[in-house]
């Protein structure tokens, strides 16, 4: 356990890197407090020895000599303490852009299967958190393991037997909470769950907070809240005693040899052993060999209670990478290079709950030759959303090939240049109107976003808006209505001006006017840009090259409108089914 | 809204003074913890006593004095030993009871505030204002305060110490030991604003992780993540900038203190050899001095590092406050058992009710419409027309600026909201689903409902089947990290729920919008018999032809500028004809 801890902190530090000069600076500079701490105590006696003697000329010389290396050991320790809380900073920046993109790699399934509370925890809380552990518990190490080696050396040359005794306590202080420690962890995770879930009540609540008053649900969630607090009453008991009991044995060992230190030089004192200036410099290096110990073994509580911390925060990191790297079977061998095809799905299977027997998909097959228009239509359940997100490569198919322009999809990067999609929830982020169309393009100017604009219809109601394209959206983009959102998310597609234009119920929030425009601007597509898009509206089937109708994962019928209609399968598809 | 507004300096003691007014019930814990450091402080003295009394039978050769000290030591540790852990266990306590405390009213307060000041938040800041600020920041708080009454007991029981031996000596040390606030003064101020920056641009940071995450599919489907890592940097350089200020002033206040501390000591050797060179004090009182004053060092230079902490959880604190500070909702919030009303249907009216979002911004002009009892009214038009502002009015989340709402003969102005909104089954667009179970989640509708009640809500909405196919039927968990439904399970649950909920009034915003492959004419044949003959008002954007709505409006900027059966709207040739004829042309291609 205490091996694979010091592998994982050893993995955060590598986050360091330029800032490595700083931080050895740092730790270098340290030594200065270490010396100016020990030399105090020779300083003082030397001080005492003067006065006793009576000697004022050289207590002033003293004086002035002392106070210019104190004003010096000022600078060094302002100046490594700088460099030291600077360059963990660096590491946790480092350390946070790394978890923070991993984020956004994670595979989408994957994203969604867990609680996004829990995720940012990882990415921020938990970063931070063990970045701080971690400087905290280095430098506490480093300095106060110092300090003891140089006290201890100093105190075996005043009394080598009682300085080796001291010594042993502090060991045996040490060891005696380093057995609490693995208890004591056990409860703070157990707690750490509890909390987490207390904090994902606390967002449901923000976020569902109309159906919550709608339906003066206030009470519920409160009891619901107090409840779970009254379990982590429990375990905070629980810790707190064992917190407690441990810190007292420890102060109880420490106190009796220190006290018990003091009795024994005084002791040799009258025995005429020592003088009394000696006695002084005795017990201020006695604890100052103690209280490393003491301090060391706090900050090894610390170093293990960042631990878990610093895991969640890895493990998202190595989530991420290991996803990556997971091999799509590919169950037929790559097919000769077809010019005319856009999109090609083939024995493509796919379970979207890896827990349930029955695939969603299961050797399906399916061919858009470039520039075709295709609308894909069924029922709730039957696949098409799905459809979208594996062609997307936002799903991840257990077997098969898909492939865009001949590139397969895989979760690579080029693939993803050859599309645009417009998914049926849309999202903008906190920016302005203008930064949430460029989000995703690659080069681009105002004009490109005005034009994207047009042709999504959107440029109408933003340019009537105050601050135009530069009007800040809010979070999810609360202040716009759907039809606008929608109208910002074509205008974001159009803008990258993919080949391939993908969209998923992409009218289903708009008001009729606002749909019809959009059905013009498909209509209008260019011949040589593919588009598949998902509907629920017969308005829009008018103009595509082909249907195709899903039904439970497989293709029940595909064919343009006037072969459907004489089939009669269309209406009944986009009719029947709803006549429960 | 988000920025915090004023000197946080000066607001700092009105933070702590309402902070004690909340923790009124823990008083007593708090004046017993206060005793007990104060004893410990007194204890710690002692143990100097009995340090000095041993150095001194060294001197002296005293062999019976120096057990004496050792007894006296024993009696020390013993008592140290007894209110440490007195003093330990009530801080844990103090901190446990005081932060839930204020976090459990600031949960209260999430619940009751007005939904209107609930969206000048964002809901990850609103959670972390909850969660974080609050919690973390009291414990600070407390630690903090505790931290300063150990040091000022130990300053002032060690002060009286020193007067004993010389009092013109303990005065000038008195007086180098007063440099600290002075020098701490402007540095804390400087601070508390530096933290105060980094927390903002810090939550400004998890925001954007937050939207990331909820924003997955864009940011999977439109860039490889180089945009969102380059927005992250830029957000992540200003929280670097406050960093490294924060940095700068800190190891600044830790120089002073450093400073302080070695320049007392140089102080009291340079001050004590002349007092001794006059030989008012002998060279062993000095050594006694260095002592004492060693011993303060330590809760001096706490107190240095303390003060800028506590002004840290201060300026946590008043984010937290700032959210305990806003508008309630009128009513009662204990959830005190209230009369339910019959679940009759009733009726609806709106009177001359005007509504704007800000001076200027006029959602609702004067709008006046009956819906009358067990009749279903379509309120229809373009986006930001203000069908949501009404429905928003009628579920009492906003209040209108002027006019009247009633349902049946109640007036919306008279009544508790919470009672009010039980008169309403309300089906939001956005169909929220709470982590739960299937079971739970249904429920929400009526909190004391059966198995068999929720049984039969699912079976009205046709999701009986699919939650009984689910592993553990009833009992599977939905929600986040649980099992994922689809946009129309999710509405099924909804309207489930409102079934459940056997309201006299039935709202249903943006029915159709999460739908697919299902005509909306069906779906709402089978809602409507669902609800039989309960009142009905839908919003919608669609201009909805349903044999069964009894009433349209039609709005438009804020008013309604059609208003009738659908007979009535075709034979006016308005604006309602223009927009279904448009839906009909294309109806008739397809």
């Amino acid at each position: 356990m205490k091996h694979k801890g010091a592998s994982i902190f050893l993995r955060v530090f590598t986050y360091v890197k330029n800032g490595n000069n700083l931080l050895l600076f740092g730790l270098i500079l340290l030594m200065v407090d270490v010396a100016f701490n020990i030399g105090i105590a020779k300083v003082q006696q030397s001080f005492l020895d003067v006065l006793n003697q009576g000697d004022f000329k050289r207590l002033s010389f003293y004086l002035i000599v002392f106070s210019i290396c104190f004003l010096l050991a000022m600078l060094l320790t302002f100046v490594g303490y700088f460099f030291r809380e600077y360059s963990f900073s660096m590491l946790t920046r480092n350390f946070q852009f790394d978890t923070f993109s991993m984020l956004n790699k994670l595979p989408y399934e994957e994203l969604k299967g867990r609680h996004s509370g829990d995720l940012i925890s990882r990415a921020s809380y938990d970063v931070q958190d063990c970045c701080r552990h971690l400087k905290d518990g280095l430098f506490g190490i480093f300095e106060n393991a110092l300090q003891f080696a140089v006290a201890l050396t100093y105190l075996c040359f005043i009394n080598f037997p009682l300085a080796v005794a001291v010594a042993i306590t502090g060991v045996l202080i040490f060891f005696c909470s380093s057995i609490f420690n693995p208890k004591i962890r056990k409860i703070s995770s157990e707690i750490y769950n509890k909390e987490s879930d207390i904090k994902n009540l606390i967002k449901e609540m923000a976020q569902g907070i109309s159906v919550v008053k709608a339906y003066g649900l206030q009470s519920y969630f409160g009891e619901k809240y107090a409840k779970y607090r009254r379990d982590t009453y429990r375990l905070y008991r629980k810790s707190i005693l064992t917190n407690v009991f441990m810190q007292q044995l420890l102060n109880i060992m420490r106190e009796s040899v220190w006290i018990i230190g003091v009795f024994l030089i005084c002791l040799s004192a009258i025995n005429g052993e020592m003088t009394v200036g000696l006695v002084l410099t005795f017990t201020l290096l006695m604890s100052q060999v103690l209280w490393p110990f003491v301090i060391i073994a706090d900050r090894w509580r610390t170093l293990n209670n960042s631990y878990g911390s610093a895991y969640r925060a890895l493990d998202l990191a190595a989530f991420g990478q290991n996803s990556q790297s997971e091999k799509i079977e590919v169950t037929n061998p790559l097919l000769p290079p077809a010019e005319d095809i856009a999109v090609l799905l083939r024995n493509v299977s796919f379970k979207p709950d890896k827990s349930v027997e029955e695939p969603l998909f299961e050797s399906f097959d399916l061919e858009i030759r470039r520039g075709e228009k295709v609308a894909i239509v069924g029922a709730s359940g039957s696949g098409k959303s799905s459809l979208l997100k594996l062609i997307t490569g936002l799903y991840r198919h257990d077997s098969g090939l898909i492939t865009i322009f001949d590139k397969q999809v895989d979760g690579t990067s080029e693939v993803k240049d050859f599309y645009s999609y417009v998914p049926q929830h849309n999202y903008l982020f906190t920016g302005t109107i203008s930064e949430n169309i460029s989000f995703g393009a690659i080069s681009f100017d105002d004009d490109h976003i005005k034009r994207a604009a047009e042709a999504a219809n959107a440029d109408e109601f933003i340019s009537r808006l105050e601050q135009g394209y530069h009007t800040p959206v809010k979070e999810g983009g609360a202040t716009l209505s759907g039809g606008q959102k929608q109208r910002i998310a074509i205008a974001r597609a159009m803008l990258k001006n993919a080949p391939l234009l993908i969209l998923d119920e992409a009218t289903s929030s708009l008001d009729r006017r606002n749909a019809m425009k959009i059905q013009r601007l498909l209509e209008s597509l260019p011949s040589e840009i593919t588009c598949i898009f998902v509907t629920h509206s017969p308005a829009s089937l008018s103009f595509v090259d082909r249907i195709v109708i899903l039904e439970k994962g497989r293709i029940a019928a595909s064919g343009s409108l006037e072969e459907l209609t004489q089939r009669n399968l269309l209406y009944q598809e986009l009719f029947d089914s709803a006549e429960v | 809204m988000l920025k915090q507004s004023g000197n946080k300096a000066g607001s700092s003691w009105r933070v702590l003074t309402s902070l004690l007014q909340i923790n009124r019930k823990l008083w007593p814990q708090y004046v017993f913890l206060i005793i007990c450091i104060i004893l410990a402080a007194g204890i710690d003295v002692a143990g100097t006593e009995a340090f000095r009394r041993m150095i001194s039978a060294a001197t002296d050769s005293n062999m019976g004095a120096l057990r004496e000290s050792l007894l006296l030591a024993g009696g020390v540790i013993a008592g140290t030993v007894v209110l440490g852990s007195c003093a330990s266990l009530l801080t844990e306590f103090v901190n446990y009871r005081s932060s839930v405390h204020l976090e459990s009213l600031m949960v209260q307060k999430l619940l009751h505030m007005n939904i209107a000041s609930h969206r000048n938040y964002h809901s990850g800041d609103l959670v972390k204002r909850v969660s974080d600020n609050a919690r973390n920041g009291q414990i600070a708080l407390n630690n903090n305060l505790m931290d300063g009454f150990r040091v000022f007991a130990v300053i002032v029981l060690n002060l009286v110490y020193l007067s004993a031996i010389n009092i013109l000596f303990t005065v000038s040390c008195l007086v180098v030991a007063l440099l600290l606030p002075f020098a701490l003064k402007y540095l804390s101020r400087k601070l508390n604003v530096i933290y105060g920056h980094k927390l903002d641009a810090e939550s400004a940071l998890n925001a954007f992780t937050q939207e990331c995450i909820d924003g997955a599919e864009v940011v999977r489907t439109t860039s490889l993540g180089e945009r969102t890592d380059s927005i992250f940097h830029s957000k992540y350089a200003e929280f670097m900038k406050w960093t490294k200020k924060g940095i700068w002033f800190e190891s600044l206040t830790n120089q002073v203190n450093f400073f302080i501390r070695i320049g007392g000591m140089i102080f009291i050797i340079g001050y004590g050899g002349v007092l001794v060179k006059q030989e008012i004090i002998g060279v062993s009182s000095v050594v006694a001095f260095i002592l004492v004053f060693w011993r303060m060092l330590n809760p001096i230079s706490n107190a240095m590092v303390m003060w800028p902490r506590v002004q840290n959880s201060l300026s946590q604190l008043s984010r937290a406050l700032e959210i305990l500070e806003m508008e309630e909702e009128r009513g009662i919030h204990n959830g005190n058992e209230m009369s339910r009303n019959s679940s009759e249907p009733t009726m609806v009216q709106f009177s001359n009710v005007s509504f704007a979002y800000s001076p200027g911004r006029v959602a609702l002009d004067t709008i006046s419409f009956t819906v009358k009892a067990g009749t279903v009214t379509a309120i229809v038009g373009p986006s930001g027309s203000g069908k949501s502002t009404i429905l928003q009015l009628l579920l009492g989340f906003l209040q209108p600026a002027s006019g009247e709402i009633r349902i049946g003969s109640a007036l919306q102005a008279e009544r508790d909201v919470l009672q009010w909104r039980s008169d309403i089954s309300y089906i939001s667009q956005e169909m929220y689903v709470f982590s739960g179970t299937f079971f739970e989640n249904i429920a929400l509708g009526k909190l004391d409902a059966t198995l068999t009640e929720v049984m039969n809500a699912a079976q009205k909405v046709n999701m009986h089947d699919m939650i009984m196919s689910t592993p553990e039927g009833y009992g599977t968990l939905i929600g986040e990290g649980g099992l994922t439904l689809s946009g129309g399970e999710c509405q099924r649950i909804s309207i489930a729920r409102a079934l459940l909920k056997q309201a006299s009034l039935f709202v249903m915003d943006e029915p159709t919008s999460a739908l697919d492959g299902e005509n909306e004419a069906a779906i709402f044949r089978e809602f409507k018999n669902m609800i039989k003959d309960k009142t009905l008002i839908i919003v919608s954007h669609k201009p909805l032809r349903l044999e069964q709505v009894d009433q349209y409006l039609y709005l438009d900027h804020g008013q309604i500028v059609e208003q009738g059966t659908y007979e009535q709207l075709i034979a006016r040739k308005g604006k309602y004809y223009n927009l279904l004829n448009g839906y009909e042309e294309e109806h008739d291609i397809a």
